[in-house]
């Protein structure tokens, strides 16, 4: 379960986040929406540790541990997963050796690029399929010259491998093809069946159709403006984010 | 050494960019170090040498398949197929200073027609507490093929200079297969050039690790001479702590339908310096050439310095392609982040970049590699 409880965020003397609490409990979805600028992926970076948000107030809870105090290694290990908006490209890292690297992590292996066990590879090369990600990319460097939608389906690949608790994805719909919708639907649906906890920031409704969150909030200027169910979601969707200022946004 | 003063350290036409790249001054300082006569090998050089070559000393190990032997500076041996120093220009100081200093020298000659399957390994240790000349010669005969490694290596505390000069002959159609392994000490200084001549249909891979060093300057020099010869040169370049290092790859094009593809990999770290220059002239007669440079270089820290330099020379407008391709990037605070939300810390992903960019497919290299 995680719990995030009064959070303030600031980056340098700007505070960007004021007050936001939610709870996201085990095999439920959480989607977050809000306006460009409002928020979301400041809060999913706090979330992970980024060392450049700096939380002012409030908590961030991991069943029930604060882990505020941990680095966003920590946090990895911890079970909790970011799928990012923009992953970066690393040149000069195959892909092929830095998933080989995260599964070593995990298991405590020394040399992180040791395959003891060959199902291992079987593993990744499954997880590609399932995703969609061409067998030849894992031998490209991470993420460059991938498209918009192949750097989303590689974040995916990474939560299949890693198996985490705690699953939050910043718009991982956005940039994807019709199929890579229905598919990130089929992946947040299965992950709630395994009894994640699934935090869903994206712009669009249209994913809802497949898989239907338990709660949504909606953040605006750094607050939660608005929460409640599915219907909140549509609500967006037929008329934009007007009705959290009463029109005059 | 008269003569000397009046050649510079680099002309403008060695470079694609007037500025230099190479601290000469270092150089000067230590050109008249006296002669070591020995250097003790480093841990990682333990490979079995058909020729070890150390300080003014050179040993050498009979072999059945390949000729193999000693050469020293003013004396002419097998002048009918080579003559030492025949291709070393002396355009730079260096290699003037190299021309009148060497000492120790082996030279390989792979007869016509003769496909080596035993790679010649050659070591060459310097650069220790004083001046270390090393020349090495290879001859490909005719259609034959070899697999040469050169580990070029100092002691491990090494402050001295050392020059390492390899002229390499192809005759039409022959191969050869290139390894070297370079790793002077971090506060040695290592003059390394070669200068290779390719005729026609003969082809050169050539690949390359070099790490570190108090100033490095490797210099490599294909000259592409006749019809379909070929060069591919991959260099994988490492500089951390306080060393530098300077990688220059050329390629002339004299032949027509003649092909070159240079590649560079470099990471930088701490407080070092690390360049790669790639240059390609293709000249008037060398009609339907191919050339391709790609160069990238990592910067792990934000102390380290780094160039990429691409230049293309092309003076005829018969060209099937050219491309180049270089850049400098860094691993900036997003990167580490998302390295470090995958539960890697920022060692882990730089060893792990480290062993992906020297990753090299060829097994021995990397077993040597990893000990370096
Ligand atoms: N490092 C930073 N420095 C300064 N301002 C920042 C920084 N990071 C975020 N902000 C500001 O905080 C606000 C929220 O940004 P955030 O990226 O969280 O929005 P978002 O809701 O994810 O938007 P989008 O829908 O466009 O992805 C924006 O006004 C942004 O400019
Ligand atoms: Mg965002």
């Amino acid at each position: 379960m995680l719990t995030v409880a009064g959070l303030h965020v600031k980056v340098g003397e700007l505070t960007i986040l004021r007050d936001i609490s939610l709870a996201v409990r085990p095999g439920t979805l959480h989607a977050v929406m809000g306006p460009n600028g409002s928020g979301k992926s400041t809060l999913a970076y706090t979330i992970m540790g980024h060392p450049r948000y700096t939380v002012a107030r409030g908590d961030i809870r991991l069943n029930g541990e604060s882990i505020l105090g941990l680095s966003p290694e920590e946090r990895s290990l911890k079970g909790i997963f970011l799928g990012l908006q923009e992953p970066p490209s690393i040149p000069g890292l195959r892909l092929s050796t830095f998933l080989l690297a995260i599964l070593n992590k995990r298991r405590g292996a020394e040399d992180l690029t040791e395959v003891k066990d060959p199902r291992i590879l079987r593993k990744i090369n499954e997880a590609a399929k399932i995703v969609g990600l061409p067998k030849e990319y894992l031998y490209r460097e991470v993420n460059v010259g991938f498209s918009g939608g192949e750097k989303k389906r590689n974040e995916l690949l990474q939560v299949l491998l890693t198996d985490p608790k705690v699953v939050i994805l910043d718009e991982p719909d956005s940039g994807m093809d019709v199929d890579g919708v229905r598919k990130v639907a089929q992946l947040v649906a299965e992950l709630k069946d395994k009894g994640k906890a699934v935090v869903l920031i994206t712009h669009y409704a249209r994913i809802f159709s497949h898989v239907e969150p338990d709660e949504v909030s909606v953040l605006y200027k750094g607050v939660v403006a608005a929460r409640g169910g599915p219907e909140l979601a549509y609500k967006i969707e037929r008329e934009g984010y007007g009705f959290l200022t009463g029109g005059r946004r | 050494m008269s003569g000397v003063e009046s050649v510079p350290y680099q002309r403008i036409r060695d470079s694609p960019t007037i500025k230099y790249y190479t601290d000469w001054r270092l150089f000067e300082e230590k050109r008249s170090l006296p002669y070591e006569e020995y250097g003790a090998p480093p841990p990682w050089t333990r490979r079995k040498y058909d020729a070890v070559i150390t300080g003014k000393e050179i040993m050498v190990e009979k072999r059945e398949d390949v000729l193999v032997e000693e050469i020293t500076p003013g004396r002419r041996i097998h002048g009918i197929w080579i003559k030492p120093l025949q291709m070393l220009p002396s355009d730079t100081r260096m290699s003037l200073i190299h021309a009148y200093r060497w000492r120790a020298g082996a030279a390989v000659m792979i007869p016509p027609a003769r496909v080596i399957q035993e790679p010649v390994r050659i070591l060459s240790v310097g650069g220790g507490d004083g001046y270390a000349g090393h020349h090495i010669l290879l001859y490909l005969g005719r259609g034959s093929q070899a697999r040469v490694e050169i580990h070029d290596a100092a002691p491990e505390e090494g402050r001295g200079l050392k020059t390492l000069v390899v002229e390499a002959m192809l005759e039409a159609s022959s191969h050869l297969e290139l390894i070297t392994m370079a790793k002077p000490s971090a506060s040695s200084l290592l003059y390394h050039r070669k200068i290779i001549g390719v005729e026609a249909g003969g082809r050169v891979d050539s690949r390359s690790i070099v790490i570190g060093g108090g100033f490095t300057h490797y210099r490599e020099d294909y000259e592409l001479r006749d019809t379909k010869a070929e060069v591919s040169a991959d260099y994988r370049l490492v500089s951390s702590g306080k060393c530098r290092l300077d990688a220059i790859s050329n390629a002339v094009h004299k032949g027509s339908k003649t092909r070159s593809i240079i590649k560079a990999r470099g990471a930088v770290m701490d407080e070092a310096y690390l360049t790669h220059r790639g240059l390609a002239r293709i000249g008037r007669e060398a009609v339907e050439s191919e050339t391709s440079i790609d160069s990238l270089i990592l910067l792990l820290s934000r102390k380290a310095k780094a160039n990429a330099v691409p230049m293309l020379e092309i003076r005829t407008s018969r060209v099937n392609s050219a491309c180049h391709a270089a850049s400098v990037a860094s691993l900036d605070e997003d990167h580490l982040f998302y390295l470090a939300s995958r539960g890697l810390s920022r060692d882990e992903a730089t060893r792990l970049l480290l062993r992906d960019l020297l990753e090299t497919g060829d097994s021995d290299v990397n077993m040597d590699w990893r000990c370096m």
